[in-house]
């Protein structure tokens, strides 16, 4: 395709890729013309970010409830039968608290997300865009974790685009809510039951400021003392886009997928049924088959470069040197993103999915394996309580 | 648009028969946070988004049925004009800034008199900017930074959905320059 598609769909393709036809996604691709100009529109784009984050709702939710009421109290011509009624706001107070929850799980995994491309120097000069092109895991002693601090030991985090998750019950439900193109598996596993149900997470948008004080303050606590910062790291930006997200969950939906799973709290309680599969009987059932469909995440910089921010990042304290190492040797910073994997509990592997490299985690035990890959600036992951052979021919299905 | 819109569907009567009023209040509960969403992007403030959001629902309810197949989308660009009519109303603007510089808009959480000064510089400024902007390019930067997918701002604002990218692109390119002017 030798014409350059039209700005309007250079627009769109940062926002809802999947929306976008291949022939135009691939022209963009291999096109530096219209990489420039999609880095121009990405610079206003984050320009007006920052100046309408003031008009972001706070964290607490909306609640519809006390609104409808004073709406009854103006209009006498809103009133519901009671029963009904109390049915219906018993509904909406469980709905609206799963949302809430959904909401600060997915601003979790975007902290996190970000706090993995910090750390891994996956940034590059001002505006450059990043997107995963690659996975790569990296091995991590989970004893490690515990001393492992958060992103908000090195500066403060914000979010600009609070993503909004919604359901559907269908796939063009989702496709529409999303605005992606969805893609669908073919033949799935005889044990894969059940009618597929499907989460939309809207855009979201998120940045961290790196602070010398914050990072002097983690490594006070962590008993040792900041490197030297090359000049401009400190008070310098990133700014991570991601999403819309679609999640597809066909089978025990015990698990919520934008949800985070409690930690027990007591190892007391009823004696495990017979027939239980240990962990899986123990979470409560993992889901059959979850597949992730997402815009790729990207990040943008104001500050250093590449180099120096996985210099400095990688030096800071509370990084354990092993991890450091194994990410310094990573290939290219700007297409490559680290999958940690915890070395007692998953093991992974590389496998090819339709040209792409995707990367292969499986449980230790055999119980649950996922893969995940991108393509055409879209991330996709297969995961269930499947075996890895299974998850792959899953992956490699999908049309 | 918006008179089209009113113009072209017909006008239910005030008292409901009840399956309509659960039908009104699905969609109040469905699309509430939605249009609170649109309104803040706009106002920059929590209250004055939900005042917005209750004036919407109650022209709503006066004038369509709520099974009208473009209620979501009616909701939607209702939230955002009304939002910018408030920006853009002079004597509302004059007596707000007086409520805020006598610090009369108090809060729990902005007790602080410099925290209200941040606050209300941060609000003015996005206030400001949606003032300045043509109504077109405010309604796409309200519609789209408030969530919603490419289809629902094209169906909201009334155009196509390839239209949609064109719109937000210049709209972000016009705010660039308000800012940095």
């Amino acid at each position: 395709m030798k014409r350059h598609p039209s700005r309007s769909v250079l627009r769109q393709m940062q926002d809802e890729p999947g929306a976008v036809a291949e022939q135009e996604r691939d022209h963009v691709a291999a096109c530096a013309t219209c990489q420039r100009r999609s880095e121009v529109m990405a610079t206003a784009a984050s320009a007006a970010a920052s100046v309408l984050d003031e008009g972001t709702l706070d964290g607490s939710a909306v609640d519809p409830l006390p609104a409808l009421r004073r709406l009854r109290s103006t209009e006498p011509g809103v009133v519901a039968p009671k029963p009904t009624l109390v049915d219906r706001l018993r509904r909406r107070i469980e709905f609206a608290h799963r949302r809430a929850l959904r909401a600060g799980a997915v601003l979790a995994v975007i902290a996190a997300t970000m706090g993995t491309l910090v750390a891994t120097g996956v940034a590059s000069d001002i505006i450059k865009i990043f997107q995963p092109e690659t996975f790569v895991a990296v091995t991590i002693d989970i004893t490690s974790l515990g001393t492992f601090p958060d992103l908000t030991g090195y500066g403060s985090v914000k979010v600009l685009q609070t993503p909004h998750v919604t359901t559907a019950t269908s796939l063009a439900g989702a496709a529409s809510a999303s605005g992606l193109h969805l893609l669908v598996p073919g033949k799935l596993p005889s044990e894969v039951k059940g009618q597929p149900e499907f989460d939309v997470m809207s855009a979201g948008s998120a940045s961290f400021t790196f602070s010398r004080t914050a990072a002097s303050g983690t490594a006070d606590k962590l008993g040792t003392t900041l490197p030297a910062l090359p000049g401009g790291l400190d008070g310098s930006s990133l700014t991570l886009n991601a999403g819309p997200v679609v999640v597809e969950t066909v089978g025990s939906r015990s698990l919520d997928p934008f949800s985070l799973p409690s930690t027990p709290t007591s190892t007391s309680g009823p004696a495990e049924p017979k027939g239980s599969h240990g962990l899986l009987g123990g979470l409560g059932g993992i889901p059959q088959l979850v597949i992730v469909q997402m815009k790729a995440p990207v990040l943008y910089s104001d500050g250093p470069s590449v180099v120096q921010y996985e210099d400095a990042l990688l030096s800071m304290p509370g990084i354990p040197p092993s991890l450091a190492s194994q990410l310094k040797a990573l290939g290219d910073p700007s297409s490559t993103l680290p999958i940690p994997i915890p070395t007692s509990l998953a093991s992974a592997h590389s496998a090819d999915i339709n040209g792409a490299p995707g990367l292969v985690i499986g449980d230790t035990t055999g119980i649950a394996s996922g893969v995940i890959w991108q393509s055409h600036g879209l991330v996709f992951a297969v995961a269930g309580s499947l075996t890895d052979r299974q998850v792959v021919a899953i992956a490699r299905s999908m049309r | 648009m918006e008179a089209q819109i009113a113009m072209s569907v017909p006008v239910s009567d005030v008292s409901m028969p009840p399956s309509m009023v659960q039908v009104f209040e699905s969609l109040f509960v469905a699309e509430y946070a939605r249009v609170v969403g649109i309104a803040n992007r706009v106002l920059a403030d929590r209250a004055e988004a939900e005042d917005v959001a209750q004036e919407v629902f109650l022209d709503f309810h006066r004038h369509h049925s709520p099974a009208a197949p473009y209620a979501p989308a009616w909701l939607r660009r209702a939230a955002w004009h009304r939002a910018l009519n408030r920006v853009r109303g002079r004597r509302r603007r004059e007596r707000r800034e007086q409520l805020d510089a006598a610090g009369a808009r108090d809060d729990a959480w902005s007790s602080d008199p410099q925290r209200i000064a941040e606050r209300n510089y941060d609000r003015e400024r996005v206030r400001s900017a949606m003032r300045k902007l043509p109504p077109r390019a405010a309604g796409v930067l309200a519609l789209r930074y408030s969530g919603l997918s490419y289809a629902e701002v094209a169906e909201a604002m009334g155009i196509g959905v390839g239209q949609v990218g064109t719109v937000l692109r210049r709209a972000e390119a016009r705010l660039k320059r308000e800012v940095e002017s």
